[in-house]
């Protein structure tokens, strides 16, 4: 964080060079992101963490409510060649930008990517522990509470059992009755605290998504993501903040279950979010630049001019490497 | 009900509520409410473009308490001093609320409280049906009550929503199956219907008075559901069937979301309707008619025999959220995997 604050803002452009970006050239493929899908939105986020180099509006980017049907676990096999069929469907077609087929013989990608990958792996494993360490903002705001917060008595997890009362009763006909039969049986949630049972329900809360009995609803874990502009290593920076099938935050380990086990544990860790102020999970940025000028390298290569303002396009394509079963939107849907 | 009428069910909203808001709340608490209870103005959003197959969710977020219009005292301000105004999503729109927050679990836990809350809203909303204001703004159709407690201590929340939905005497119910809008309208149609929905939506809160064109088979015209008597001006005449157009959270086959149920309610009391044919909107993967449903349904009638709807008779309202027993319960939730600086020093790596 102090390295960040003396840090100059990156002012020239080095995308081409070295696969950074200017909070300039950020705004301008955010832009183009929020503008082609229109599921990424620009966010304000609390104004008293509001960056200077960044329009008031537009602080950073979020997607909301993104779908992650199933756990990385269930297609770890399939999710590196899942990653290199992507590429190589993409290189099929002579509109599209990433064309690693016309000018590399088959199999290249995937072992340049998996080098890729394996030179992020080591290198996280060296880095984390220096580079990043939790910063809880939160704590500070919420040790005062303790002092003023009189009604609460020792610890004790107020309890709502004897909650229940006539005066709270609907019988509709007009309203749909959820048909989710109760789940006794709750093996998801004997390891965390007693405030489960006050919730009664949780029918389907296995790890596994799964769908009602007659409402055809299927309860799935979903996940916002955000993208921060990183000052100090000039490219952006991807944060998950998950949710259960019931709409409960996730918790980290949780949230590891999301992250290709490559990446778990190593690229990412949990801190504050620069404009909530939040802890979260996020990608460490450490090696987005050397992984984004190789791409942009690979563009050139195949005649293809790479553009600033689809860096974020290109760049989600890569994070999707990481978090290969949360399904946001990074379709580049026009000609270039 | 004949035979071929069902009763139709309208699928309640469920609460998102975003770790966002519960860490803005605990500051709010802090800063702003301190010991006070009194209600305070919350804005959360419904998104009518949800993935296929999630719930319809009421989300509120770390933007819930800004303002969602600006007041005379912030107009006063330069600029660059005025609050920053809610924005809902794209695909969503806005439903204002009101929070509770008690400063006791006792407090919270006070049923008869919670009751008497509800059906303040509950004459609220029927009393903005009545008057008018809620056809000049739809978005008080849509209203909700936030109960939290907030033991900060213990970074536990409690909370109860409650999304009041008037209801008739008799329920109302459906004619015939529900269709496509691809065959409710025919080709043309469909291509005005889509050119004219999409520029109107955000002025008119997601709610529209549809006609097919008299003169011709191929323009559809939209309008404002101030301008219903514009459009119908002899609905009690049974020339036609009336159409409405909303924009549902909703996405399932053959029922829509809870914001229709106070539409129906308001076109039963001020403008007599008793069938009506409603397009339930629905934007999935990138349209915004190809998964739209037409329901037509049957609304009974609500009034006295003089014609008019009595505001002294406040209708009974339904809505508080259940859990997944259909029980009324308290939700909770606990933050401490993000607030507890413990368990923060525990994760980092």
């Amino acid at each position: 964080k102090t390295v960040e604050k003396v840090t100059p803002t990156l002012s020239t452009s080095k995308f081409l060079d070295e696969g950074v970006l200017t909070p300039e050239e950020f705004v301008q493929a955010g832009d183009l992101l929020t503008h082609m899908c229109p599921t990424w939105t620009w966010e304000s986020g609390d104004p008293s963490r509001n960056v200077n180099f960044l329009p008031k509006e537009k602080q950073f980017l979020l997607t909301r409510n993104v779908p992650c049907y199933s756990r990385v676990k269930s297609l770890e096999n399939e999710s590196r060649a899942s990653i290199s069929d992507i590429l190589q469907l993409e290189g099929e077609d002579d509109e599209e930008w990433v064309a690693p087929k016309s000018g590399n013989p088959d199999g290249v990608i995937e072992q340049d990517l998996q080098k890729d990958m394996s030179g992020l792996k080591v290198s996280q494993s060296n880095n984390t522990t220096t580079t990043t360490t939790t910063k809880p903002t939160t704590i500070d705001n919420t040790k005062p509470t303790s002092d003023d917060d009189d009604e609460d008595e020792d610890g004790d997890i107020p309890d709502m059992e004897d909650f229940q009362d006539d005066n709270l009763v609907e019988d509709d006909p007009s309203t749909l009755k959820s048909n989710q039969q109760t789940n006794n049986n709750n093996n998801n949630n004997n390891n965390s605290n007693n405030n489960v049972s006050l919730e009664s329900s949780t029918g389907n809360a296995n790890s596994n998504s799964s769908v009602g009995d007659d409402d055809n609803i299927l309860r799935t874990r979903t996940y916002d993501i955000s993208i921060t502009y990183d000052k100090y290593y000039q490219t952006p920076r991807v944060w998950l903040f998950g949710y259960d099938e019931n709409r409960k935050p996730l918790k980290p380990e949780e949230i590891f279950e999301d992250i290709s086990e490559d990446h778990a544990h190593k690229t990412v860790t949990i801190d504050s979010h620069p404009h909530l102020g939040i802890s979260f999970a996020y990608i460490h940025p450490c090696r987005h630049a050397s992984v984004m000028k190789k791409l942009i390298t690979k563009q050139s290569e195949n005649g293809k001019e790479p553009r600033v303002d689809q860096y974020l396009f290109l760049f989600l394509k890569f994070i999707s490497v990481v978090i290969p079963t949360i399904e946001y939107d990074f379709t580049l849907e026009f000609d270039t | 009900m004949s035979n071929n009428e069902e009763i139709l069910q309208f699928k309640e909203f469920s609460s998102f509520v975003n770790i966002s808001f519960w860490h803005e709340l605990a500051q709010m608490k802090l800063d702003v409410f301190k010991l006070s209870d009194k209600e305070v103005p919350i804005n959360a959003y419904y998104s009518y473009s949800q993935a296929a197959q999630l719930d319809p969710y009421l989300c509120l977020e770390y933007n819930a308490f800004q303002p969602s219009s600006l007041d005379i005292k912030d107009l006063s301000l330069d600029k660059e001093q005025r609050p920053l105004l809610f924005k809902a999503p794209p695909k969503s729109l806005i439903s204002n609320g009101i929070l509770y927050n008690f400063n006791t679990k006792e407090d919270f836990k006070n049923t008869s409280k919670a009751k008497k809350l509800f059906e303040d809203l509950t004459k609220t909303i029927y009393a903005d049906i009545l008057s008018g204001a809620a056809e000049e703004d739809p978005s008080k159709l849509c209203q909700f009550l936030l109960m939290t407690f907030a033991d900060i201590k213990n970074h536990n929340f409690y909370y109860m929503f409650g999304i009041p939905a008037l209801s008739f005497s008799t329920p109302i119910t459906t004619v015939g199956a529900c269709q496509p809008l691809g065959s409710f309208f025919n080709e043309n149609q469909l291509q005005s219907f889509k050119s004219g929905v999409q520029s109107l939506i955000s002025s008119t809160s997601g709610v529209f008075v549809v006609k097919k064109s008299t003169s011709d088979q191929s323009t559809v015209e939209l309008g404002k559901l101030n301008e219903w008597n514009k459009f119908y001006p002899n609905v009690a005449d049974d020339a036609e069937v009336p159409i409405v157009a909303f924009c549902d959270p909703c996405n399932l086959p053959s029922n829509p979301g809870w914001p229709l149920r106070n539409l129906l309610y308001l076109l039963a009391v001020r403008h007599k309707v008793s069938k009506l044919n409603v397009i339930c909107l629905r934007d999935q993967k990138g349209s915004l008619v190809d998964n739209s449903i037409v329901l037509t349904v049957h609304l009974p009638t609500e009034t006295s025999t003089a014609g008019v709807a009595d505001p002294n008779i406040i209708p009974k309202s339904v809505g508080w959220e259940k859990d997944a027993n259909g029980k009324i319960l308290p939700k909770s939730v606990s933050l401490a995997s993000t607030m507890d600086p413990l368990k923060l020093a525990e994760q980092s790596v």
